[in-house]
C-alpha cells in the first residue's frame, strides 16, 4: 500500500481534484481525495505534479508489427489465409517491442492490439497492457473483439510473394465475409439441435461468437461506405461493431449516432488525405457533437504510440473542449472495449494505472515523469527523484 | 504602391528578436519595416492584429509535395525517375530534373499553406545513390515561374538501406551493400572529375592550337558532352550542394569520409544517428536536415529515431532544420514537428529557426525568405499564440503580401462538397 499525495488529480469522471491523494494497494486504486495521505501510509510526495490515469488506445498493432524490425517482425496479417477467424493475437505480441517502451514512457498503459487490415477477418484481438514480461502478465481481456475489413484492402501493396490478389474490392471482401457467417449461423444451429455430432471448429467459435454478441467486430472503416457496409451487415446479421479509421466519419455522423456504435478514430496526425479528399482534421469533434462515443487512436505504427496524447492535444487545436478530448483517450476506450468498470479514470476500486506528468498532457512543455501500471512503477524519466518516504501524516 | 501595416502583433522575426505590440509593414509583397515604432505612409491600410502572433512563413527544407498522387501510376514512376531511357534507371542519375514533375496546382500545396508551410524544398526520392536534381518552391504564386524560388537547388542522394533495397534487394543490381553504395558515388564523382579535367585538356589544346596559327586541320577535337556529368561538375566546383539522405552513424561517417576525399558541399538529410558522430559532424561544419520523427520506425536503420536529435545537434552548433518528408508525415505537421522537439530539449528560439530562417539558409534561399526583414517576401503567418504551444490555432498565412489561408473563412472540400452537412455541422 502507498499513497500518492501533493498532486493534481485529474479523475476524468469526476473533475480535477486541485491538491489530492490517492491511496494504491494490491494493484487497485482504494480511494482518491482531496486532502493528504492518511496516517500510516508510505507516502509519495509528487511535488505538485499532475496526475493522470494511464491512456488507452483501442486500435494498435502494438508488439505484432514490430518497430525498426518490420521484415521478419511483422506478425499481424495472416496473408495467405484471407479469412482466418481463429487466428489469435496473443499469439504474435512480441513484449521485447521497443514500441512498448515509447507507449509507456508517454503514458500509455493499455492498448487493444490487433491484427492488420489485409486480410477480411483478421483474427481475435486482445487487450493488453504496455509493461510486462510476458504477454500473458500483459493480458487485460482476451477475444476482446473479432477484426474485419471490409473496406477494400489493396492486397498488392501489402504482400509481394505469390498471388492470391483476390479479393479486389468491397463486394468480394463483403462475399467472403457474409459466407463465414452464414457457416457461423449454421455451425451454431447444429450445435443447437445435435450438439453430439458438433465437431468443434477454432474459427467457426469466432464466428458464433461474434453472432450471439459475446463479442464486437472490429471493422476498419476508412471511408464513409465503409461505415455503411458494415452497419449494414451488422444489422442483417445482427452483431455488435466497433468501428475504426473513419477518415470519412462525419460524412455519416448521423448514421453512426443512430447505430449506437462507438468510433475509434484516427490517426489524425497521419496522411489522411491518402485515403480521402474529404477527411476533416475535425472529424472526432464533429462524430462527439453528432452523440458518437470516440476514442481517439494512433492506429500505431500509422502513427506512432507515443503521440497518441499529442493526437488529444490536436483536437483541442481543432476546438474540441479539453475534458472531451481527455476522455477520447481515458475512460471512452476503456467504456468501448467493456473495461470501463476497471479502466480509463482515477476511482476507488480501478486498476492503479497511474501517470504523473510535469504539467497538463496539452502543453508542450509538459513530460510524463514516473508511470504506474497495476500499481508498480514502470516507468521513471532521467532525473526525476521523488520516491516514496515512510509513512505520511494525517491533515 | 500598395502598403499594408499589420500592427499589435507580437511578431517574431525569424532572427532571434521579438517585438512586443510592433507593426510589420509590407509594401507590394516585401517587408519594407518590422519594429516597434515604424513610420506607417498615409494610405496604408491598417490591419489591426492586437494580441496575435506572427511569425515568418514556414519553410520545409526536404519534402517530395507536388510532385505525385496515391493511385497515379505515371507520377510515381515520375517520383522514382524509372521512366525513359535504360541509362536513366540505373542507380546514379545526377540529371533526373525533378522540374518537369513539379505541378503548381498540386492538393499538397494547399496543405502546406494550411499548415503555415509557404516554402518548400522538393526533391526526388532515396532509392538511389544519386537521385537528381531539385527545386525550392513558394507553395503560392501567380505562375510556376514566379513560385519557384531556385533550380536548381541541389542534388539528391542516398545512403543505407534505401538504395540496398531499390538494388540490391528488389533489382538483383548492384550496389546491394554499403560499400557498392559509397563505390558508386565515388566511381561518378571520379567520373566527373575525369570529364572535367578531360574538358580542362582540350581548352589547353584550343588556347595552343589558336596560339599556333588556328590551322583548321589541327583543331583539336572537343570531348564527348555528357549531361549526365553536368551536374556533378557543378558540385566539385561548390556550384551545387548535394543533400544526403543517410540515418545510422556509420554512413554519416563514410559520407564525412567522401566528403573529405572530393571536397563538395553537402547536407544530412534525416540524420537520424547523427548525435553519435556529433563532433564529426561539427568539426565540418555540416549542415543536418532532421526528422521525421513522428512516424514509428519503420527500418532497422531508424533505431535511434526520435524528437531528441535537434535539441543535441543544436548544443553542439551544427546548423539544423527540421522536417516532415511529406508525404511521410504529413506537411501540415512541420509546426507540429518542431513542437516536439522542443519538448525534447531544442531551445525555443532554435525551434522557430529550424523551419524558417535556419531551413532557408540551408537551401541558400535566405535572401528571399524566412525571416521578416527589409526587402524580403512577405511571408507570415498569424497564430493566436505562441506557435509551438500544442493548443495554438494558425489564423492565417500570407504569401507574397497576400492573404491565402484565413481560417475564418476556411472550408475543407469535404464541405465544399457537401452543403447538406456543412449546414448541420456549421
Amino acid at each position: 500500500m502507498f499513497a500518492i499525495t501533493n498532486t493534481r488529480i485529474y479523475t476524468i469522471t469526476h473533475g480535477v481534484i486541485p491538491a489530492g491523494t490517492v491511496v494504491v494497494d494490491g494493484g487497485r486504486i482504494v480511494s482518491v481525495a482531496p486532502g493528504g495521505a492518511p496516517a500510516g501510509v508510505p507516502v509519495l510526495d509528487a511535488g505538485g505534479r499532475y496526475l493522470f490515469p494511464g491512456f488507452i488506445d483501442a486500435y494498435t498493432l502494438l508488439g505484432v508489427h514490430e518497430d525498426a524490425n518490420t521484415d521478419m517482425g511483422f506478425d499481424a496479417d495472416e496473408y495467405p489465409m484471407i479469412s482466418g477467424p481463429g487466428l489469435r493475437v496473443l499469439d504474435a505480441v512480441y513484449p521485447g517491442d521497443i514500441a512498448f517502451r515509447d507507449a509507456v514512457a508517454a503514458g500509455v498503459t493499455t492498448v487493444m492490439a490487433s491484427p492488420g487490415y489485409v486480410n477480411v477477418v483478421g483474427g481475435l484481438t486482445a487487450v493488453i497492457k504496455t509493461a510486462g514480461a510476458t504477454v500473458d502478465d500483459m493480458l487485460v481481456k482476451d477475444k476482446a473483439a473479432l477484426r474485419v475489413a471490409v473496406s477494400g484492402t489493396p492486397r498488392f501493396m501489402f504482400y509481394f510473394g505469390p498471388p492470391p490478389v483476390d479479393p479486389r474490392d468491397r463486394a468480394q471482401e463483403a462475399a467472403i465475409f457474409e459466407a463465414d457467417l452464414q457457416r457461423g449461423r449454421e455451425y451454431l444451429a447444429k450445435k443447437a439441435s445435435r450438439p453430439e455430432d458438433t465437431e468443434p471448429d477454432l474459427h467457426l467459435e469466432a464466428i458464433a461468437a461474434v453472432l450471439e454478441g459475446r463479442i464486437p467486430v472490429l471493422a476498419r472503416a476508412p471511408l464513409n461506405h465503409d461505415v455503411s457496409n458494415i452497419l449494414w451487415l451488422a444489422r442483417k446479421w445482427g452483431f455488435r461493431v466497433l468501428l475504426e479509421g473513419l477518415f470519412e466519419g462525419h460524412l455519416v455522423a448521423d448514421e453512426i449516432a443512430q447505430s449506437g456504435a462507438p468510433a475509434i478514430v484516427g490517426p489524425m496526425l497521419a496522411d489522411r488525405r491518402a485515403y480521402s479528399r474529404y477527411t476533416s482534421a475535425r472529424t472526432p469533434l464533429l462524430l462527439q457533437r453528432a452523440g458518437v462515443k470516440v476514442a481517439l487512436t494512433t492506429g500505431h505504427p500509422t502513427l506512432a504510440i507515443q503521440f497518441l496524447p499529442v493526437e488529444a492535444a490536436y483536437q483541442v487545436q481543432q476546438g474540441m473542449p479539453e475534458e472531451d478530448a481527455l476522455r477520447a483517450i481515458t475512460i471512452n476506450p476503456a467504456e468501448i472495449l467493456g473495461l470501463g468498470d476497471r479502466l480509463g479514470s482515477i476511482d476507488a476500486g480501478k486498476d492503479a494505472d497511474l501517470v504523473l506528468w510535469s504539467g497538463h498532457p496539452f502543453d508542450t512543455a509538459s513530460r510524463v515523469d514516473v508511470v504506474y501500471i497495476n500499481g508498480k512503477e514502470v516507468y521513471r524519466r532521467d532525473g526525476v527523484d521523488i520516491g516514496v518516504t515512510e509513512s505520511g501524516g494525517a491533515m | 504602391m500598395a502598403w499594408q501595416a499589420y500592427v499589435g502583433a507580437d511578431i517574431y522575426t525569424g532572427t532571434g528578436e521579438m517585438v512586443a505590440g510592433g507593426t510589420l509593414l509590407v509594401q507590394d509583397g516585401r517587408v519594407a519595416a518590422v519594429g516597434k515604432r515604424v513610420d506607417v505612409p498615409s494610405g496604408a491600410a491598417i490591419i489591426d492584429l492586437g494580441g496575435k502572433t506572427v511569425v515568418p512563413g514556414f519553410v520545409e527544407a526536404h519534402c517530395h509535395a507536388a510532385v505525385f498522387s496515391m493511385g497515379d501510376a505515371s507520377l510515381e514512376l515520375d517520383m522514382k525517375g524509372g521512366r525513359g531511357e535504360k541509362s536513366r534507371q540505373g542507380p546514379a542519375t545526377p540529371d533526373f530534373d525533378f522540374f518537369y514533375n513539379f505541378n503548381p496546382y498540386h492538393e499538397h500545396l494547399q496543405q502546406a499553406l494550411e499548415g503555415g508551410v509557404t516554402t518548400l524544398m522538393v526533391r526526388p526520392g532515396s532509392g538511389k545513390v544519386i537521385g537528381g536534381l531539385e527545386l525550392v518552391t513558394k507553395a503560392a504564386g501567380r505562375s510556376r515561374e514566379d513560385m519557384i524560388l531556385k533550380y536548381p537547388a541541389g542534388i539528391k542522394m542516398a545512403f543505407g538501406e534505401n538504395p540496398k533495397r531499390a538494388f540490391g534487394v528488389s533489382r538483383r543490381q548492384s550496389p546491394s551493400t554499403r560499400m557498392g553504395v559509397a563505390a558508386t558515388l565515388r566511381e561518378r564523382l571520379n567520373d566527373a572529375r575525369n570529364y572535367m579535367a578531360r574538358q580542362k585538356a582540350y581548352e589547353r589544346k584550343l588556347a595552343e592550337w589558336e596560339a599556333a596559327g588556328r590551322d583548321p586541320a589541327q583543331r583539336p577535337e572537343p570531348p564527348a558532352a555528357d549531361l549526365a556529368m553536368e551536374p556533378l561538375v557543378k558540385l566539385l566546383r561548390g556550384e551545387l550542394w548535394a543533400h544526403i539522405h543517410v540515418h545510422r552513424d556509420d554512413d554519416i561517417t563514410t559520407i564525412l569520409r567522401i566528403g573529405d576525399e572530393f571536397g563538395f558541399r553537402y547536407t544530412l538529410e534525416h540524420a537520424t544517428s547523427s548525435f553519435r558522430v556529433i563532433e564529426e559532424i561539427a568539426a565540418r561544419n555540416v549542415p543536418c536536415v532532421v526528422g521525421p520523427a513522428l512516424v514509428t520506425r519503420d527500418k532497422i536503420e531508424c533505431l535511434d529515431q526520435g524528437f531528441a536529435t535537434p535539441g543535441l545537434l543544436e548544443k553542439a552548433g551544427v546548423k539544423i532544420a527540421i522536417t516532415t518528408d511529406h508525404p511521410v508525415v504529413p506537411i501540415d505537421l512541420l509546426r507540429l514537428s518542431a513542437s516536439l522537439a522542443h519538448r525534447e530539449g531544442l531551445s525555443a528560439e532554435g525551434t522557430l529557426r529550424a523551419i524558417t530562417l535556419g531551413a532557408a539558409e540551408i537551401l541558400g534561399v535566405a535572401d528571399r525568405v524566412g525571416s521578416l526583414e527589409e526587402g524580403k517576401d512577405a511571408d507570415f503567418q498569424v497564430y493566436d499564440g505562441w506557435p509551438f504551444e500544442l493548443r495554438a490555432r494558425l489564423l492565417q498565412v500570407y504569401v507574397g503580401g497576400e492573404l491565402v489561408y484565413d481560417l475564418a473563412t476556411h472550408k475543407e472540400e469535404w464541405e465544399l462538397h457537401y452543403p447538406r452537412l456543412r449546414a448541420r455541422f456549421g
